[in-house]
């Protein structure tokens, strides 16, 4: 009886954990990483230039894959999720900030009157220290952004890291949560960074 | 071993995520290069009246995700939209919560639909009026459709149409954003 209830049990179990295994190791869980809190814009600090950021359509559309818990992964859109954390640190600072899709614009940097070009680069990782659910539970970005002025010449180049963790049962809600921090963490950063560099004054 | 424990994790997933669960909508983001074109139109500046309904068991306010609740962060999804205009309007300058030409909304139609195996859509459907000292000078109906990848497993599809609001949202007011009538309407 010991030994055909276990054979019910294989013949069942082991197909679906199969079946479930398989599907489910497609994909990887959707997160959402845009910021929770970005700096504020303070009109009356603000520097008189008009600057822009350049991110392609092929950039906010790249979809990348990290580690999650318990084996899994995570996917999100860092550029188009971390946009508005660069532009919001952009804008705690500078009066006017433009976005372009290229820095051959040219015609969108002269009707802007944009005097330097922030380009950003984006790479992020995430881990989890459960093996029993996906969301991470940290998660890191880096970004490496060339400053350039109107005609290509390079100013400066800024490295910021942004890091960010939750716990379980704070992400339970909200799975993108440790990677919303990061994003938080990476604009305040960035805006510091910015005001330490006088070429960007 | 990363054989032996995902389908634990997988399964506890599922547990967790597939009848109680309640799930937070992320945060609006718009698209900022239909901002950076319409700041540069002389536009009046503009307050933010009531977007209904305000009601939070009103039938806009529930988005349902396979038996998981989505909430707004803001408490309804109208607050979510009317943040999302001041946030939009503040960030092209034209936002002036004293201004006598204001916007008002009614959600029509909100939702995100994940019942499908391998597609999901939202749906958003707003009334818009414009008004100027409490004479209607523009009203017009907008409806934003999306559409996205989804899953037969919840534990992908639920977080996909999680993040799929901000999204829609985001498609709705591009949509108001690039019509030539609303641009009209709101020129000084």
């Amino acid at each position: 009886m010991i030994t055909f209830t276990r054979s019910i049990q294989k013949a069942f179990f082991t197909p679906s954990i199969l079946i479930a295994y398989l599907v489910l190791s497609a994909c990887a869980h959707p997160i959402n990483i845009a910021p929770l809190d970005t700096p504020l814009r303070n009109e009356s600090s603000l520097i008189k230039k008009s600057v822009a950021y350049v991110i392609t359509d092929e950039d906010r559309n790249k979809l990348v894959t990290t580690d999650g818990g318990g084996g899994d992964k995570v996917s999100y859109y860092p550029y188009r999720e971390l946009e508005k954390s660069i532009r919001d640190s952009l804008r705690s600072i500078y009066q006017n900030v433009t976005s372009l899709r290229s820095t051959s614009d040219i015609k969108a940097i002269q009707d802007n009157n944009v005097t330097l070009i922030f380009s950003p680069e984006l790479s992020t990782s995430s881990v989890s220290n459960s093996m029993l659910t996906w969301p991470p539970t940290q998660f890191f970005i880096n970004l490496s952004c060339n400053v350039t002025d109107n005609e290509g010449k390079v100013i400066t180049q800024l490295r910021v890291s942004g890091n960010g963790s939750a716990e379980f049962s704070e992400f339970k809600s909200d799975f993108g949560l440790a990677g919303r921090r990061a994003s938080s963490d990476l604009a305040t950063k960035l805006q510091q960074e910015m005001l330490k560099h006088s070429a960007l004054q | 071993m990363h054989f032996f424990y995902k389908p634990l994790s997988l399964a506890l997933t599922v547990v967790t995520l597939s009848g109680c669960a309640t799930l937070v909508a992320p945060t609006y983001s718009p698209s900022y290069e239909t901002l950076d074109q319409l700041k540069k139109t002389n536009v009046q500046h503009l307050s933010i009246g009531s977007v209904q309904p305000t009601d939070p068991n009103a039938k806009a306010n529930h988005i349902t995700l396979r038996g998981s609740s989505l909430n707004s962060p803001s408490g309804t999804f109208a607050k979510y939209l009317e943040n999302a205009l001041i946030s939009d309007l503040t960030e092209m300058g034209f936002y002036d919560a004293t201004s006598l030409t204001r916007i008002d909304a009614t959600i029509l139609k909100n939702d995100i639909d994940v019942s499908g195996l391998s597609t999901g859509s939202g749906i958003m459907e707003v009334n818009l009026k414009l008004t100027k000292s409490g004479s209607v000078f523009f009203e017009k109906p907008y409806t934003a459709t999306t559409q996205f990848e989804s899953s037969f497993a919840g534990a992908v599809a639920i977080p996909k149409g999680q993040i799929e609001y901000p999204n829609l949202v985001r498609a709705l007011l591009q949509k108001i954003y690039t019509d030539p009538a609303f641009v009209e309407a709101i020129k000084k």
